[in-house]
């Protein structure tokens, strides 16, 4: 199966430029990017994909076992980056993404020119001695919320979505189209993303990162952020204005204006 | 609807309520709360329905909270991950459900709707949210949820179940039906571990076939007697389920150790059984499936039917696995058995054909076997593998079913672990077979196999031995018929050999013969019947009489053969033999032959080359190839001449041309022209065929009159040396010599070679040695050359004992050292000495 379908990747901007590798986080998919990606669609190449499980990736190459961890979703942006001969890359990563970006780049560091982490979290659980910002009782209650909210799922979203993966406009007309995807996946996504622990992995990475921190981010507190920092060799921290965990989207002229002036 | 369609007036513009709705109001005490957020969720605006829900004061709230900030803290997360990304992107949520987290720490099931308002610019500007109360709806969708994820793991587990059934139907040996089934419990139901366990019938054992854990195969064998709890509810038959250690302990106190190290807390032991469901009291245990939980848990009915359905299923793949691998077990055994009775039949003799036996049974049957034949007093016996069972109890059994005939197998506690059968044929016991076998377990299948084995391998060896007996009978036979007097006389001499084929060959028809028709007339012949064994025999010896009778001094060849043919019409088994016959008229050292189908004879005259007499060709015996009348040739021989008969064996090899083998023969033939003529037959057979023959050979040499000059080479070999001595008596007595200057004569030139072997060749045991007589009215002279060193002799060599003698005898000696040693030898004749 080529990445391509698997991953649903979609390419724009300066076909020499140098490549930008935007991933997604928890919870939805490339869209996240509408408001940032083509603002660098003049100067480079861009190249946008669903996690597998999440979008308009190919359901039927979600394996358990491959993605029990991050390193599954790892050798994903790993392959990506092989089958579409990328070099230089300057990765893009969302909340988990930014751990699956800092994985990729300890393997493979020759690939990376830079990383942009967007709200990273290397452990979202607390510790005696860390500050993850939740509980494991919280993520239980959170799967509950997820269970709430796709009742309707299986039934209504489930054929279109999974049924016409070249027909997104059926999915649309359907309330909160936006992010569907398989909730037994989701919950699976969502086990891996909040139970990981990638603190060790940080020293692994020699690629100069920069470090988006949101202001009021609940699920990457300043924190977490701080202690990615201190972490990562050779990283820059940018403390934002933007609130909430989604800057991409609340505050897309501020993550723009951040991310041009690292790159 | 249309005008009084109805059934009525339009009475909507009547119908209003009786007082202003004012839109203040409207917006406070709507049914739903209300409230209106900047884009980061900062709240602005809220109604009193909202307050009132949630116990909060306006002031608490607005411009001092978050909406996001009212929920919990798994909302929160899913407000971050999937509410705000998707208000931004679609400017709006519809009935998301959560928990809204009221003042005085309550929570209240909402459902949530809101629309993302944008300034001119298209930025987002302000939120607006609309919250439902769902406490009872909330309340269905759960008891809905609830529903849901049963009947999510009802159909998990019923495809687990598919999936299991669909792999038994694939596995046809227990093993694999382990392979198939041992992740079964973790699919269906989620176990976190499991192994299966077969009964194993012929051992009374429980073996571990397949385990989870990677030890689990490792898991040593339970006798099924044992208190083990695995073989007890194998013994009982139904299923135990073990909700908690305690219980488990309770049954049996020994499986809370096993359930504490692997982490269970819930022991499920199921035993797999081949009847249908519903009849599980009292159908067999074929197995035992056990797997466990980490957690306590009770298994629902509906749970424990699909554990039941399991161990049924597993239960029939396990019975048709035993099905399988008995109809394996019978076609190896089988297959077995012919190759057996193949590989026996490729050996003709008895005792290799009982070493084969033996040797095919180990390892694949047996440990160890021995196959004891009755022969002489302590029997033959051909083994393999090991080790021997005790002597003297093996020979008491021995004798025991010798004695009765009937097998006595390997009893548990008896002390002897082998079985013995008789190898019996019509009721004779011709030896036994005594056996350790390999599995270790009699059943009655084996006791079958075995029994079919002896008595196939008894058959074997009887042919084997009825074969040996036929082939002594015939070999002695074919012995006393060639055994017969050749004659001899100064004027011819006969050598003849025959060689019988070198391996498990019956014997073959060949035959020679020389007898004297009249006193001048000497009759040679060589033929071969056609066959083997002791037919052949028979009728060679009855053409050899026939030839004797039919021969006759006016007759000659051509009719002699002409009466064999019709000797033949009356004797079938004779038809196709082929003969070489040939007469000699001493007086005139004259020779008719006749070629009857047979291989032409071979004559070399002194000093000319071999050559075939291709003449008087006609076909084999009654053949009635062509005319019914025979030709004959005639031949003068010159005096030193010798003919030589022989049969297809010398020369026709199955991967040669037979031109080739004619060439072979001549060339060893004018090789050995000087040879002496005693133990030249043997020769020529000896470097044409060798030792390893494939079938018998027969030779006639017959040498014609006397040699003026007596000339002979021979190997540097001390056995040469009476070959030498016989060839040069007959050859001195032919012309008249008298015995005692005859003996002087053979003593003096035996001596001469005799020194010359083993000092001139002491170093070279390829040397020649040329021996040449004359004779004349008056004197012998002999003389006897070889070119050897003579290094090691010593410096004298007239002082050597053999020298003494033969200046005794001789009247004459001389040496002559020129090239290699000559030695002269002279003596007068008789009176003239």
């Amino acid at each position: 199966m080529s990445t391509i379908q698997r991953h649903a990747i979609t390419i724009s901007g300066k076909p020499d430029g140098q490549p930008m590798l935007f991933a997604h986080g928890y919870g939805c998919d490339q869209n996240m990017w509408r408001f940032v990606a083509p603002e660098f669609t003049g100067t480079h190449r861009v190249v946008l994909f669903d996690h597998v499980g999440a979008g308009r990736s190919d359901l039927r190459a979600y394996d358990d076992r491959r993605y029990a961890t991050l390193d599954g979703y790892a050798s994903d942006v790993l392959e990506i980056i092989h089958d579409l001969d990328l070099h230089d890359v300057i990765f893009v990563g969302h909340s988990v993404s930014s751990m699956i970006g800092v994985l990729a780049a300890a393997r493979e560091p020759d690939r990376f020119a830079k990383l942009i982490l967007v709200g990273p979290s290397p452990r979202y659980i607390d510790t005696a001695d860390y500050v993850g910002g939740f509980r494991t009782s919280d993520i239980e209650s959170m799967l509950e919320s997820l269970d709430s909210n796709y009742l309707g799922w299986s039934s209504a979203m489930a054929p279109v979505i999974m049924g016409n993966p070249d027909r997104p406009e059926l999915g649309q007309e359907l309330t909160n189209s936006f992010c569907a995807t398989d909730p037994e996946i989701a919950k699976k996504f969502a086990r891996v993303t909040f139970l990981s622990d990638n603190r060790g992995d940080l020293a692994k990475v020699r690629t100069p990162a920069l470090i988006l921190q949101c202001t009021d981010d609940v699920i990457a507190p300043a924190a977490v952020g701080d202690y990615v920092h201190a972490h990562l060799k050779g990283s820059t921290l940018v403390a934002m204005n933007a609130t909430g965990h989604c800057p991409n989207l609340s505050a897309p002229a501020e993550t723009v204006a951040a991310i041009k002036a690292y790159v | 609807m249309t005008e009084n369609g109805g059934g009525g007036p339009d009475v909507t513009q009547d119908l209003r309520v009786p007082w202003e709705e004012e839109p203040g109001d409207l917006y406070e005490n709507a049914p739903c709360g209300y409230l209106t957020t900047l884009p980061d969720g900062t709240i602005v605006r809220v109604n009193r329905t909202f307050l009132a829900w949630s116990g909060y004061d306006r002031a608490e709230l607005v411009g001092r909270r978050r909406f996001r900030d009212l929920l919990g803290a798994g909302d929160r997360i899913f407000y971050e991950t999937h509410y705000a990304p998707l208000l931004a992107m679609q400017d709006g949520v519809h009935e998301l459900a959560l928990e809204l987290i009221c003042a005085d720490g309550t929570q209240l099931p909402i459902l949530v709707n809101a629309a993302l308002g944008r300034d001119p610019a298209g930025l987002p500007r302000v939120v607006r949210t609309m919250i439902f109360k769902a406490t009872d709806r909330r309340q269905y969708e759960r008891e809905l949820l609830t529903a849901r994820r049963a009947a999510e793991a009802s159909e998990k587990r019923v495809r687990a179940l598919q999936q299991v059934v669909a792999d038994l139907a694939a596995a046809p040996t227990a093993a694999e039906v382990a392979e198939a089934v041992i992740g079964a419990p973790a699919a269906a139901f989620g176990a976190a571990g499991s192994s299966v366990w077969l009964v194993d019938a012929d051992s009374d054992q429980l073996i571990a076939l397949a385990g989870s854990r990677p030890e689990a195969i490792e898991y040593p064998d339970i006798p099924l007697g044992s208190p083990n709890p695995v073989a007890e509810v194998a013994r009982r038959g139904d299923l135990h389920v073990f909700g908690s250690i305690a219980e488990a302990e309770e049954h049996f106190p020994v499986l809370g150790e096993a359930m504490r190290p692997a982490g269970y807390r819930t022991a499920v032991m199921l035993p797999l059984t081949a009847g249908l469901a519903g009849e599980a009291i009292g159908a067999e245990v074929l197995g035992v499936l056990c797997f466990g939980f980490t957690e306590e848990r009770e298994l629902s009915d509906s749970e424990l039917r699909v554990v039941r359905l399991l161990g049924h299923q597993v239960g029939q793949a396990l019975d048709r696995a035993r099905l399988y691998d008995a109809a394996r077990r019978r076609e190896a055994r089988a297959t077995f058995l012919a190759e057996t009775t193949r590989s026996l039949e490729e050996l003709q003799r008895l005792m290799p054909r009982a070493r084969r036996l033996a040797e095919r049974l180990v390892p694949e049957i047996a440990e160890w076997a021995a196959v004891r034949l009755q022969i002489g007093p302590a029997g033959l016996v051909a083994d393999a593998g090991g080790p021997e069972p005790d002597p003297d109890r093996l020979a008491e059994r021995t004798a025991l079913v010798v004695a009765n005939g009937k097998a006595e197998f390997a009893e548990p506690g008896a002390g002897l672990d082998c079985a013995v059968l008789p190898l019996s044929v019509g009721g004779k016991v011709l030896g036994t077979l005594a056996l350790r076998s390999a599995a270790g377990r009699r059943t009655a299948e084996e006791t079958a196999f075995l029994t079919d084995l002896a008595d196939r391998a008894a058959l074997a060896l009887e042919n084997a031995r009825l074969y040996e007996q036929e082939r002594a009978i015939a070999r002695t036979l074919q012995r006393s018929l060639l055994a017969g007097d050749v004659p001899s006389d100064p004027r011819f001499a006969v050598e003849t050999h025959y060689q019988a084929a070198a391996h498990d060959l019956e014997v073959g028809g060949d035959w020679f013969d020389a007898f004297l028709i009249t006193p001048d007339k000497l009759a040679v012949v060589v033929g071969d019947v056609v066959g083997r064994g002791i037919d052949a025999a028979t009728t060679m010896g009855q053409l050899r009489s026939a030839i004797r009778a039919l021969a006759s001094a006016e007759a000659g060849p051509a009719r002699l053969l002409e009466r064999l043919d019709r000797f033949v019409e009356r004797v079938e088994s004779a038809r196709m033999a082929t003969v070489a016959y040939a007469e000699v008229d001493l007086s005139t050292r004259e020779m008719t032959y006749a070629c009857a189908g047979h291989l032409p004879p071979l004559l070399a005259e002194p000093g000319g080359s071999p050559r075939y007499l291709l003449d008087g060709r006609s076909g084999a015996l009654g053949s009635h190839a062509g005319r019914r009348t025979r030709i004959e040739h005639r031949t003068p021989l010159a005096a030193g001449t010798r003919v030589l008969l022989y049969t297809d064996g010398l020369i026709e090899r199955r991967n040669r041309r037979i031109d080739a083998g004619f060439e072979m023969l001549a060339r060893a033939y004018a090789g050995r022209r000087d040879a002496p003529l005693p133990g030249l037959t043997a020769g020529l057979a000896q470097s044409l065929v060798g030792r390893e023959h494939g079938d018998d050979v027969c030779l006639l040499c017959l040498a014609i009159g006397t040699e003026d000059r007596l000339e002979r080479s021979i190997g540097a070999d001390p056995v040469q040396i009476a070959l030498l001595r016989k060839d040069l008596r007959g050859w001195l007595l032919s012309h008249g010599l008298d015995e005692e200057c005859t003996q002087a004569v053979l003593l003096a030139g035996s001596e001469a070679v005799a020194n010359a072997i083993e000092h001139g060749y002491r170093n070279d045991p390829f040397g020649i040695v040329d021996v040449t007589a004359t004779i004349s009215e008056e004197a012998v002279e002999i003389r006897v050359t070889d070119r050897g060193d003579w290094q090691a002799a010593g410096a004298d060599l007239s002082r050597g004992r053999g020298l003494q003698l033969i200046h005794q005898v001789m009247d004459d000696v001389t040496f002559d050292r020129t090239d290699g040693t000559t030695v002269t030898m002279r003596r007068s004749r008789g009176e003239a000495r």
